[in-house]
């Protein structure tokens, strides 16, 4: 799902106090932090975090928060194995067909996908926001051959080319980020590009041109600055995106690492079979664990995006 | 306008020629031997030979390429590797209809009901009325379509007769039997994009309700009704149908993980085969026929919005 | 028993010396009666005939499908709880069935196909020289009426049955047959080494005599149902042919279309078929990626049977009331194997470390998780208990032992040894090597498990093939089979006699050799084992390979497990092997 261009279009209404000088400057923080206040008092933010928070310590004390190990067999109090139990007791959310606890496995699962998407993403961000940036300000034949470029690849839904390079080059981890990164590319690019082509119309970037400044200073310091809210959206929308495209990757059995390791989009590629008799529990958990961080996310995302207006 | 037209038509092409020299280079970059993949682990060295010089890995990627770009020109798309019986035209195309059909049956039932939720979030802004249908929407974006698809299987496809577990109807089916046959997977994409197309159109709504044009038209006392009408739906429309545009390719061949679930032939399946088997010219043939649908989509998309706003249209005039 | 010698004298003068010396083991009780119908059968014998021996022994019990004496019974009509539903079969009617999804990369070859999907829709056209009969066994019910050996095992003569035609009405010949094992034999099909190019004499056209390198007892179940690719094809076919290209066949079924993106086939009925023409009108074979949607399209009823399910995603089934379960005896398994010829440094040509991981498996455990019990533990070597020449004594069962492991990887030092275990994602698979993996952690091992999609498995990390895998360095036996990866779990179907257990996956230079075990006592002992077509030269053959195999242990061998098919309880009349054949001639729907 990509940003489209009425997202991009709220950038463009202008700023009003642009044109003051050292004024300008004490307004924009105080501006900054009335945003941050009103950010850190929506529910909607407090709960995106508390969300994340909790995902986040999953992935990194999940000793922690699970009861039982990643791949043990649950046993009753007499020492009996469970397999497929309901959530009871010895097991919350019961436990699935191989006799593993649904709960720890949700919990352990947190870390694979905390640790590729935010990867993902940032490294998508980066560099996408630099070609962005890069092709909005100088334009010319650059951007023209770019454009097409990251077209093309837009023009494929992200899954499918996903698909295609992990299928060629196997699904390492560093294939698996790197494509996703990848991919995230042209949308970043896309949305910057937008933004910096507004921002570049302005006063202040003609008065920068005028001081002298060379291409590379105006965008860094004059631009950036100022377009900083839009990338920061881009980034929290593409997190939710890079985790949807895991767990679809998960699904369809492309994921790297060991195959028996906790992962929510794979449990419920390996349990889904098993709804049909009833056993609902090892698929449902995951994913709503996998729908609570897009959840959370998307919270942060959009009341980052009230905040910043 | 025609100018336009022509520009977007040639730039589309440039970006498919781009997509085409991508994916002929996969074969050759992949590590292992897909010739081999092709042919088996028993195959005798001649096969062997025969099904590299049919991937045409024994030329260079400079004379692939050529050999490539000559028969896309002449639209000869070959045969399959792995089914040697078919053309890559004649799986796509049938691909592609079945694809059509669960798109355009989907969007049939998720355009009104998402417009029509958006754009009464907007009017009712702020009320719990606008909350709900809002976080209702966030919510069912957020879970995967597998996820859905695979709830709907075992809720409604099992118990109920209705609902069928295999989308695919038997050949020679009637219309409504045909529908019947691809509501589940129509309803699981009416599920996850609902919340999207939405909010999208409430943002519009909102965009064109504060407008100064809208103002106007109720100073004028002009009905709600009439000024909605006339005035604020065609150009809170206009996100939307540039999402639309947008998401087009993505629904016609990233489901799939629904394909695979309800085990529906449509283009995402035929893809995703294709990698499986590295039957490459039927992934030419399908990423390809993916990206014209987005080109195509996405030009349309923006003619519609040029005939249903005026300053658009101006904007188009003078190039994109 | 008490025996009518005089009968007995009179029957035993029929029969040949590898026919006698069957009918001696029996009536000395050094084999039992369900093990003396298997192997009659094998050599030869005719249903009547073995009658007589049976009579002749005071065994007064009707004739043909054997007692039950381990396993389910005849062939595989095991009905649940619910039964076949009453009502009288009608004519005519379509039947919807479930399968596996083909290998794109095969297509629809008889010769080189190799999944159960495929083999399910190429044997509805084509058909087998000797077919299936009762119990997991071969019967003369295929294009063969009878056959016999030669008094040493190396010549076995064929005799076809009358008034079988091809789908042109040109009539079935023994030139066919001869055909279609010269192609065989040309890609291996498990005759390599058993037969040579050019061998089998067709002295009419009804009888065909296929010479043999060396004595085989078991040459008929290479040219059965039990061998999937020796499907009968006409003399004038060619090796790599599709069923789509070229419709043909003796079969009940005439191919009618195929659709490759959803592997979806359909047949009509053959009117001209010997065996009287089908019941059904139409059968219509619909591929499936995902086991589980095949699984819920059953339980929708949206098909009318279903190939195969594993026992857990398939509990549905297998508690509905409704439904037929179809579980043929089978010896199917999962084999882990250990590449033994890794280049140097490799943690598995060290036998005590595959000693110790053989004792760290929990076989029980396999058997209730993956299977729901619907299975039985093994003992590391490929030899079914119920086969007549099993050798009960020949080295207990071997037990989990975590001490004992940790003490053999001590001693072979490779304490907290890691490796990475591929296997494909065919059903059972995984979940097998999720087990082994913990497992294996107890005794200290580092087992990391790699799933790959079955279509790219084979090939990739089972058997790279021939001269263009890449080889060990130790440049030691490869060939055929290629390298494969240290450790790994491939799938084997039902086989009625273990043949090609041993000679495609553990002889020297088999085609199927993961382990690129090359142990000349192995080869020694197999020879010996085909050669014997005596009873007791097989039991003492299959004895010493079973302690060879329990020791060397070049591949673990957990269980073996029930394969499930089914139908809804409206159908009857469908019969089923564990190797995805399904028969549909004498099916039928119920009002």
């Amino acid at each position: 799902m990509t940003t489209t261009d009425a997202e991009s279009k709220k950038v463009d209404s202008p700023k009003e106090d642009q044109d003051n000088g050292d004024v300008n400057l004490a307004t924009v923080d105080q501006v900054r932090r009335e945003q941050r206040q009103m950010l850190f008092r929506s529910p909607a933010f407090i709960i995106g975090v508390a969300i994340i928070v909790f995902w986040i310590l999953s992935a990194i004390f999940p000793d922690l928060l699970a009861i039982w190990g990643e791949k043990e067999s649950v046993v009753d109090a007499s020492g009996e194995s469970l397999r497929r139990t309901s959530p009871d007791g010895t097991a919350w959310l019961g436990t699935d067909r191989l006799g593993r606890d649904v709960y720890s496995r949700v919990i352990y699962g947190a870390r694979s996908i905390l640790l590729q998407a935010p990867t993902a993403t940032i490294l998508g961000a980066i560099v996408g926001t630099l070609v962005g940036m890069t092709t909005g300000y100088f334009r010319g034949w650059v951007d023209e051959i770019a454009s097409r470029v990251l077209e093309a690849i837009l023009s494929v839904p992200m899954i499918l080319l996903a698909i295609v390079i992990i299928f060629t080059f196997g699904a390492t981890d560093i294939v698996v980020i790197g494509v996703i990164a990848f991919l995230f590319v042209p949308p970043v690019a896309r949305t910057v590009r937008a933004a910096t082509l507004s921002e570049a119309q302005l006063d202040y970037v003609t008065a920068a041109k005028m001081r002298g400044e060379n291409g590379l200073f105006v965008i860094t310091r004059e631009i950036f600055p100022n377009i900083v809210g839009v990338v920061i959206v881009e980034l929290t929308v593409r997190l939710g995106y890079a985790v949807f495209t895991l767990a679809t990757l998960a699904f369809l059995g492309l994921t790297s690492g060991n195959a028996t390791d906790a992962d929510w989009g794979v449990d419920v590629a390996q349990n889904y079979n098993q709804i049909g008799s009833g056993v609902w529990w090892p698929t449902i958990f995951p994913a709503l664990a996998i729908a609570s961080l897009v959840i959370a996310i998307n919270l942060v995302a959009d009341s980052i995006e009230q905040a910043t207006k | 306008m025609g100018r336009f037209i022509v520009r977007r038509l040639l730039l589309s092409i440039l970006t498919l020629a781009i997509i085409l020299v991508l994916v002929t280079l996969i074969p050759n970059i992949a590590p292992g031997d897909p010739a081999r993949k092709i042919a088996g682990g028993t195959a005798s060295p001649e096969r062997l030979q025969a099904v590299t010089e049919s991937l045409g890995l024994d030329k260079s990627v400079g004379e692939q390429l050529v050999d490539v770009a000559s028969d896309t020109a002449q639209f000869d798309f070959g045969m399959s590797f792995t089914r040697p019986t078919e053309t890559v035209t004649g799986l796509v195309t049938t691909s592609l209809w079945n694809s059509t059909k669960l798109v355009v049956f989907s969007l049939f039932l998720v355009l009104p009901l998402s417009i029509a939720g958006g754009v009464y979030a907007a009017y009712k802004r702020d009320t719990w009325i606008d909350r709900l249908i809002v976080n209702v929407g966030v919510a069912l974006a957020s879970v995967p379509e597998f996820v859905v698809g695979v709830l709907f299987l075992a809720l409604l496809a099992v118990p109920i007769s209705f609902f069928k577990v295999v989308a695919s109807p038997p050949p020679g089916a009637g219309i409504f039997t045909q529908l019947q046959y691809m509501l589940l997977p129509a309803l699981t994409v009416v599920t996850v994009y609902f919340g999207y197309i939405a909010r999208i159109t409430r943002a519009g709504t909102i965009t064109a309700l504060s407008a100064d044009y809208t103002r106007t038209a109720f100073m004028k006392g002009l009905s709600t009704g009439k000024v909605f009408r006339k005035h604020v739906l065609r150009n809170s429309l206009l996100p939307t149908v540039a999402v639309v545009g947008t998401q087009l390719g993505y629904l016609f061949g990233g489901m799939v993980g629904l394909e695979l679930i309800y085990n529906y032939p449509g283009l995402g399946r035929l893809i995703f085969d294709a990698v499986d088997s590295a039957d490459y010219p039927t992934l030419r043939g399908g990423v390809l026929s993916v990206a014209i649908i987005y080109m195509l989509a996405t030009l349309g998309a923006d003619l519609l919005i040029a005939w249903m706003n005026p300053r658009a249209r101006l904007s188009i005039s003078e190039g994109s | 028993m008490k025996i009518n010698w005089r009968l007995l004298d009179k029957v035993r003068r029929r029969a040949n010396p590898i026919q006698v010396d069957l009918i001696d083991a029996y009536a000395q009780n050094r084999i039992s009666r369900r093990s003396f119908l298997r192997r009659g059968v094998i050599v030869g014998l005719s249903a009547p005939f073995m009658g007589s021996v049976l009579a002749a022994c005071g065994d007064g019990e009707s004739e043909g499908s054997g007692g039950n004496d381990t396993g389910s019974g005849d062939n595989g009509t095991d009905t649940t709880a619910g039964g076949s539903g009453g009502g009288e079969p009608v004519a005519g009617g379509d039947l919807r069935v479930g399968i596996q999804f083909g290998d794109a990369n095969s297509g629809l070859d008889p010769l080189n196909m190799l999944d159960l999907g495929t083999y399910n829709v190429l044997s509805q056209s084509f058909e087998y020289l000797v077919g299936l009969g009762t119990d997991g066994n071969i019967g003369p019910r295929g294009l063969a009426e009878s056959w016999t050996p030669n008094d040493d095992g190396s010549a076995w003569t064929f005799t076809l049955r009358e008034g079988v035609t091809w789908q042109d009405g040109s009539p079935l010949t023994s030139a066919d047959v001869a055909a279609t094992i010269d192609r065989m034999v040309e890609v291996g099909a498990g005759l390599a080494g058993v037969v040579s190019e050019g061998a089998v004499e067709t002295p009419d056209d009804r009888t065909a005599v296929i010479n043999l390198d060396s004595p085989n007892g078991n040459l008929p179940v290479l040219v059965s149902i039990f061998n999937p690719q020796s499907l009968v094809t006409p003399a004038d076919y060619s090796n790599g042919t599709t069923l789509d290209e070229r419709p043909e066949g003796t079969g009940p079924w005439l191919f009618e279309s195929h659709d490759a993106t959803s592997f979806t086939t359909v047949f009509k009925a053959n009117e001209n078929y010997w065996g009287g023409r089908p019941n059904l009108d139409t059968v219509t074979l619909i591929g499936f990626e995902d086991s589980g949607t095949r699984i819920s399209a059953m339980q929708a009823r949206e098909l009318d049977a279903i190939q195969e399910f594993g026992a857990v995603d398939g509990s549905s089934l297998l508690n509905d009331e409704n439904m037929v379960i179809l579980s043929p005896p089978a010896a199917n398994h999962r084999q882990l194997w250990f590449n033994t010829q890794v280049p140097s440094g490799g943690p598995f040509t060290d036998p005590r470390v595959r000693q110790a991981v053989a004792y760290c498996l929990d076989r029980q455990q396999m058997v209730d998780t993956l299977f729901e019990g619907r299975a039985i533990v093994a003992n590391d070597h490929p030899v079914h208990p119920s086969l007549p020449f099993f050798d009960e004594g020949a080295t207990p069962q071997r037990e989990r032992d975590i001490e004992k492991a940790k003490q053999l990887l001590a001693e072979a030092g490779q304490e907290g040894l890691t490796a990475t275990l591929e296997t494909g994602d065919i059903i059972y698979s995984a979940d097998m090597a999720a087990i082994v993996e913990q497992n294996c952690a107890e005794a200290g091992m580092n087992i990391t498990v790699s799933v790959t999609a079955n279509s790219d498995f084979y090939g990739e990390y089972w058997c790279t093939g021939a001269s263009w895998g890449a080889q060990p360095e130790t440049g030691g036996p490869g060939v055929p089979c290629g390298a494969s990866a240290p450790i790994g779990i491939v799938d084997y179907g039902h086989r009625p006699t273990p043949d090609i257990y041993f000679g495609r996956a553990l002889q020297t230079d088999g085609d199927w050799n993961s382990s690129n075990y090359a142990s000349a006592e192995f080869d020694q002992l197999f020879t010996e084992y085909q050669g014997a077509v005596d009873v007791d030269g097989q039991k003492a053959a299959v004895g010493k390979i079973q302690q060879l195999l329990h020791d060397d242990c070049p591949a673990a061998y957990p269980f073996f497990f029930d394969y499930l098919g089914g139908h809804d309880a409206s159908v009857s009349g469908i019969e089923n092997t564990a190797l995805g054949h399904m028969l549909f001639q004498n099916a039928s729907k119920t009002a």
